[in-house]
């Protein structure tokens, strides 16, 4: 499924991001201090909202590793990476992973701190899978697990924030039709001649217990 | 501007009604004028609407409402209407005000009345007759089956409802899991029959079989499934002028209590003024009320048609209850249209004296959404949420139900206090369900519960507030009497002989199944009386 055959977003909604017009970098090898410092620069500029998304928002590069010489990657490749990680589904629309990124900063001003606090204990659980991940971020840090819940949330639905503030960025690349796609289709969009439905479908037969 | 300003039919709304009076007369060779009082809606910018809505459930968020011709909106509420009363909820209904009307999205369930329907108060000693009876609508409903095109059983299931024709259509093959509950139920007691509906089987009036795109609420894509849309279009293309935007505010009567012309604001809120003929007011049974209300004279204090008091009383609709459950098998609801059988075993019987009839009706919706948004608050993440995706996906059963509802005066439209942006009122509702009707869901919610018994159904779920079904009834109700009802067996006002009601508001009973094929053929049958009336051949 190409891009192109994505809904635009209205008006008022992302705009068009054009992340590689301004970057910042940091350098690497700060403290976690630091870090938050990042996050918190990313915040000021995503509290200026849909003023920041119509001059082309931010891209901020944060530091990934622990030291030696400067490395920067920018903020939505290190968002596509880290979707990647919490979902479990690889690999995931970098496209899609920018305007999730920008929707989520432009909704929560603490969201870029919040971020950067994610990568960080990713980064320190290495080969460990999204549900035992989710599992240890929700027992030892309810605050920082609902923002990952947040970001897989917008992944599957394909929404950002609720009520008034709710934000469509993706609707058929929604991971949720992802997941039926050999079954059922996004409502709309037809995939099959007339009369498919009469087959029968694939048995599903477990349940998933919360872990 | 070469706009015509008199002609022989003055249509006002053009949804399904409207949009087949004037599409016959304008056949027939009359001259037709239409007023919409909303804008013009493209079909792919509904579909761009509906894809980049949030909240996907609200059917009407798709058709935003427009500042001169608002219609009820809910997320957030608009308060368009005024509801009043003890199940005020229950009539929080939704229509539109666009070119097409509110067939722009619906079910397309395209049942006949039965017999007794028409004959309430004769049969059961409840409620009021109609002035016409089934025979008499008959052809009428076969001539609208195959203007909307209509799909059913040719198979000889028996539905109450005698024909003299098959369908125009052979129905749609069920999808997986109405073939499911076909099975079970039908061995168990109940009757699950496979609906008609006014959606393509095959290529028809220029339009494609349906594909399942399961988006009958709120838009067809495709246009396989029939909107008023198309015969507006037939209207046009036969040479009926429709002036869109067009909010009429009164009716002018003269001494001799015809109407002779509509007065209207038109989109730069500047009052026009149209003459005719003859009237067909096909504004829904609200909207049409109000026009009537506000219409009101010296002569005419209650409003024109009004003599009797009863323009804007008697409201009905179809009060629904629901369930949902998981089923212990796997169905895959959302597999084709998103609604193809009904469990119609309590339409008509002697119960009916005591409780009302109703229809309940499996939801072939796709549950992609709703399974999604349950798993994510599981707190589930990575390839266990998958699975309850998939799980909840494929096991979720919804059955909804629509409950007669007996005409009552005192469940009415009022002009409210309230104003809307040209400062005309809003419509004031005050509403009570009776116990015929609530005895008749108590019913309901244990045949609920026998149906997820027999799927072995866990987490349970009965949602038995009465949810509205916006099939709007009475407000203009058909009788013999004049005393006591507004039109009579031709849908003509009894007080004005030029006037004609095209709206399910002239229904003098609600029965228990969607009411726009009976409004169909009520609108073919005006377009016959007014072809005799012009001297054109019927």
């Amino acid at each position: 499924m190409t891009q192109s055959s994505e809904p635009r977003v209205p008006a008022g909604g992302d705009g068009s991001p054009s992340l590689d017009k301004r970057r910042f970098l940091l350098q690497t090898g700060v403290a976690a201090g630091t870090l938050l410092g990042a996050g918190g620069w990313i915040a000021a500029i995503a509290a200026s909202g849909n003023a920041v998304a119509a001059t082309g928002p931010v891209a901020a590069s944060v530091p990934v590793t622990g030291g030696g010489a400067p490395t920067a990657v920018p903020a939505d490749t290190q968002f596509l990476t880290l979707s990647q990680t919490l979902t479990g589904r690889s690999p995931l629309d970098p496209i899609l992973a920018r305007r999730y990124l920008n929707a989520l900063s432009a909704q929560d001003t603490n969201f870029g701190t919040q971020f950067i606090a994610l990568l960080k204990f990713v980064a320190l659980s290495p080969e460990t899978g999204p549900e035992v991940l989710a599992a240890t971020l929700d027992r030892q840090n309810s605050d920082l697990g609902k923002v990952l819940h947040r970001i897989v949330s917008a992944w599957y639905t394909g929404v950002v924030g609720e009520g008034a503030n709710a934000q469509v960025i993706a609707y058929q690349g929604a991971l949720m039709f992802v997941a039926v796609e050999d079954v059922v289709m996004p409502p709309s969009y037809c995939r099959a001649a007339p009369f498919y439905w009469t087959a029968k479908p694939p048995q599903v037969t477990a349940h998933s217990i919360p872990a | 501007m070469s706009e015509n300003r008199s002609a022989d039919i003055v249509v006002i709304g053009s949804g399904v009604a409207g949009a087949l009076v004037a599409s016959e007369l304008a056949q027939a060779g009359a001259s037709v004028l239409m007023l919409e009082a909303g804008p013009r809606l493209e079909r792919w910018r509904i579909v761009e609407n509906y894809r980049n809505l949030p909240n996907k459930d609200d059917n009407q968020r798709p058709y935003p409402a427009s500042k001169h011709a608002p219609h009820p909106e809910y997320g957030p509420d608009n308060n368009y209407l005024v509801l009043k009363g003890p199940d005020a909820s229950s009539y929080s209904s939704q229509y539109l005000r666009v070119v097409g009307g509110t067939t722009w999205h619906w079910a397309a369930s395209a049942w006949r009345y039965l017999p007794n329907d028409f004959h309430m108060q004769s049969v059961y000693g409840v409620g009021r007759d109609w002035a016409i009876s089934y025979d008499d609508l008959e052809p009428y409903y076969y001539r609208a089956e195959v203007e909307l095109g209509v799909s059913g059983p040719n198979d000889g299931t028996d539905l109450g409802s005698p024909r003299k024709q098959p369908y125009p259509m052979d129905h749609l093959p069920l999808s997986y899991i109405d073939q499911r509950f076909s099975d079970v139920l039908n061995v168990n007691g109940y009757k699950l029959v496979s609906e008609p509906v006014a959606r393509n089987s095959r290529p028809y009036d220029a339009r494609p079989t349906c594909c399942g795109n399961n988006n009958c609420m709120p838009i067809c894509p495709i246009a396989a499934m029939y909107s008023g849309i198309v015969h507006v279009a037939k209207a046009e293309r036969a040479g009926t002028q429709l002036i869109a935007d067009a909010v009429v505010y009164r009716l002018e009567v003269d001494a001799h209590d015809k109407i002779v012309a509509a007065q209207y604001f038109d989109a730069d809120g500047n009052s026009q003024r149209v003459t005719g003929r003859y009237f067909v007011l096909a504004a829904n049974a609200l909207e049409s009320v109000k026009i009537l209300l506000m219409s009101s004279t010296d002569k005419w204090k209650n409003g024109l048609a009004n003599s009797s008091d009863q323009v804007g009383r008697n409201l009905m609709d179809h009060p629904g209850t629901g369930v949902t459950f998981l089923a212990n098998e796997t169905l895959w609801p959302g597999r084709g249209p998103m609604e193809m059988t009904s469990i119609v075993d309590h339409r008509d019987g002697e119960f009916r004296r005591d409780w009302a009839a109703k229809k309940l009706h499996l939801n072939n919706q796709v549950q992609t959404r709703h399974a999604t948004l349950k798993a994510l608050a599981m707190g589930l993440t990575g390839p266990r949420l998958e699975q309850e995706i998939r799980y909840r996906s494929a096991h979720t059963v919804n059955i909804n139900s629509f409950h007669d509802i007996l005409p009552d005066p005192e469940n009415r439209m009022r002009l409210s206090d309230q104003k809307d942006a040209l400062g005309l009122p809003r419509p004031e509702i005050t509403y009570q369900i009776g116990d015929y009707t609530k005895r008749s869901a108590v019913h309901t919610h244990e045949s609920y519960a026998q149906i997820a018994a027999l799927f072995g159904g866990t987490e349970i779920s009965f949602d038995d507030h009465f949810a509205p079904n916006n099939h709007l009834m009475g407000s203009v109700i058909m009788g013999r009497d004049p005393r006591d009802s507004v039109v009579d067996h031709e849908c003509r006002a009894h007080d004005h002989d030029n006037l004609f009601l095209a709206t399910s508001g002239v229904m003098a009973s609600a029965s228990s199944v969607n009411c726009t094929l009976t409004i169909a053929a009520l609108s073919l049958h005006i377009a016959d009386t007014l072809k005799r009336a012009l001297g054109k051949s019927a």
